[in-house]
């Protein structure tokens, strides 16, 4: 169970909160700005970010199996 | 610790048994609450070598950013890890409590605290207790009732349902606040090189024909690193007012120039307060292969006529 929160940062260049999720950075795929005006697209630096990128795969290994029962049960 | 648990009292002060399982909720949200603390502790920062926080973990992206000639620019930005996490931060809303409890006698309360000194100096005698007696109770076997599905409980044990609701707390507002700070502190390199043209000591107002400043120029690439032995172009906007001590100079091994900027001549009288622009320009190389062009400028003010 965890925060409501929407994960994101707001757009470096129009400020548009631009959603990320955990898999996504993972997989260092790119994220768009969802404001059609602007699309600046940021690219996770996988070299200078590793740290961070093991803490959030330690964090999908172990969340996983509470994300799986809620994909199974739904929340209630 | 098995030996406590055989000496159970057979009762306790009913006072005391409706409130044992409240301080266990709120140990409970205690326990959550500092869970909570060392996640973001653990998963936000660099291990420290106290028991403090070290430095916030960071999350670098690279977009590209179109500048004002069309050509693009490479960004680099810096995001707090702790933006991208789910944050856990339960907390227990609702708790139901139900239990029977069985009278088993009156119990004798116990001598009030002692009162506070001020208090005591007052009274001659010891107040007495608020209520002389308590009840003593035990919590009451479940047998022959039925629970919820109409069911017969035959069960003998002695029986406390607790039901607790854990939603999702609001974020602590602290914690709001950290977040807002980062979110404040993104940082964004441009990953550019630059050239930083400053007059020695600040000055940039030449009082009269003849006088000069020096201006210091510093050359870095994109990572900041010095640029050494590169060459610095200088020029001035229209009407030559100033004169420089070269034309071209070269950067050191820090990355470093500088030049003497004279004036050459007076404005013509009622020109009023004249500012002029001393423009450094250079061709750096960068990483890719490729060259840039950069530049900068400093105003400079010449006296009135």
């Amino acid at each position: 169970m965890t925060q409501n929160r929407p994960t994101g940062v707001p757009c470096p260049n129009c400020g548009t909160f631009i959603p990320m999720t955990v898999e996504g950075l993972l997989g260092a795929a790119p994220f768009t700005c969802p404001n059609r005006a602007c699309e600046t697209t940021l690219h996770i630096n996988v070299e200078s970010s590793r740290g961070s990128l093991e803490i959030l795969e330690k964090f999908e290994r172990e969340t996983a199996p509470a994300q799986k029962l809620k994909k199974t049960f739904g929340s209630r | 610790m098995a030996d406590q648990h055989k000496k159970i009292q057979p009762y306790v002060d009913m006072a005391e048994l409706f409130a044992m399982p409240l301080t266990a909720l709120i140990d409970a949200d205690a326990h959550a609450a500092a869970s909570f603390a060392e996640f973001i502790r653990i998963n936000g920062f660099e291990p420290s070598a106290g028991e403090g926080f070290g430095q916030l973990r960071m999350v670098t992206f690279s977009y590209d950013k179109a500048k004002p000639d069309g050509t693009a620019q490479t960004h680099q930005v810096s995001i707090p890890l702790l933006s991208l996490l789910p944050l856990p931060s339960l907390t227990i809303k609702e708790a139901n409590i139900s239990f029977g409890v069985t009278v088993v006698g009156a119990i004798k309360s116990p001598p009030p605290p002692p009162p506070l000194p001020s208090v005591r100096a007052k009274q001659t005698s010891p107040s007495p207790a608020i209520h002389p007696h308590r009840l003593a109770v035990r919590v009451a076997r479940s047998g022959g009732s039925q629970d919820d599905d109409g069911q017969s409980v035959t069960s003998s044990q002695v029986h406390m349902t607790v039901k607790v609701n854990v939603v999702q707390g609001d974020l602590p507002n602290g914690i709001t606040q950290l977040l807002n700070m980062m979110s404040a502190s993104t940082s964004d390199f441009r990953r550019e090189p630059s050239l930083a043209v400053q007059s020695e000591g600040g000055r940039t107002k030449l009082e009269y024909e003849g006088d000069a400043v020096t201006l210091k120029l510093e050359l870095r690439d994109a990572a900041g690193a010095a640029q050494p032995d590169v060459a610095l172009f200088l020029s001035q906007d229209a009407d030559g007012y100033l004169a420089f001590s070269e034309n071209v100079v070269t950067t050191d091994a820090t990355g470093r120039a500088s030049v003497k900027v004279a004036l050459a001549r007076m404005p013509p009288a009622g020109s009023g307060r004249v500012f002029k622009t001393v423009s450094a320009g250079a061709i750096v190389s960068l990483p890719n292969g490729d060259s840039q062009d950069v530049s900068g400028s400093i105003i400079l003010e010449v006296p009135r006529s």
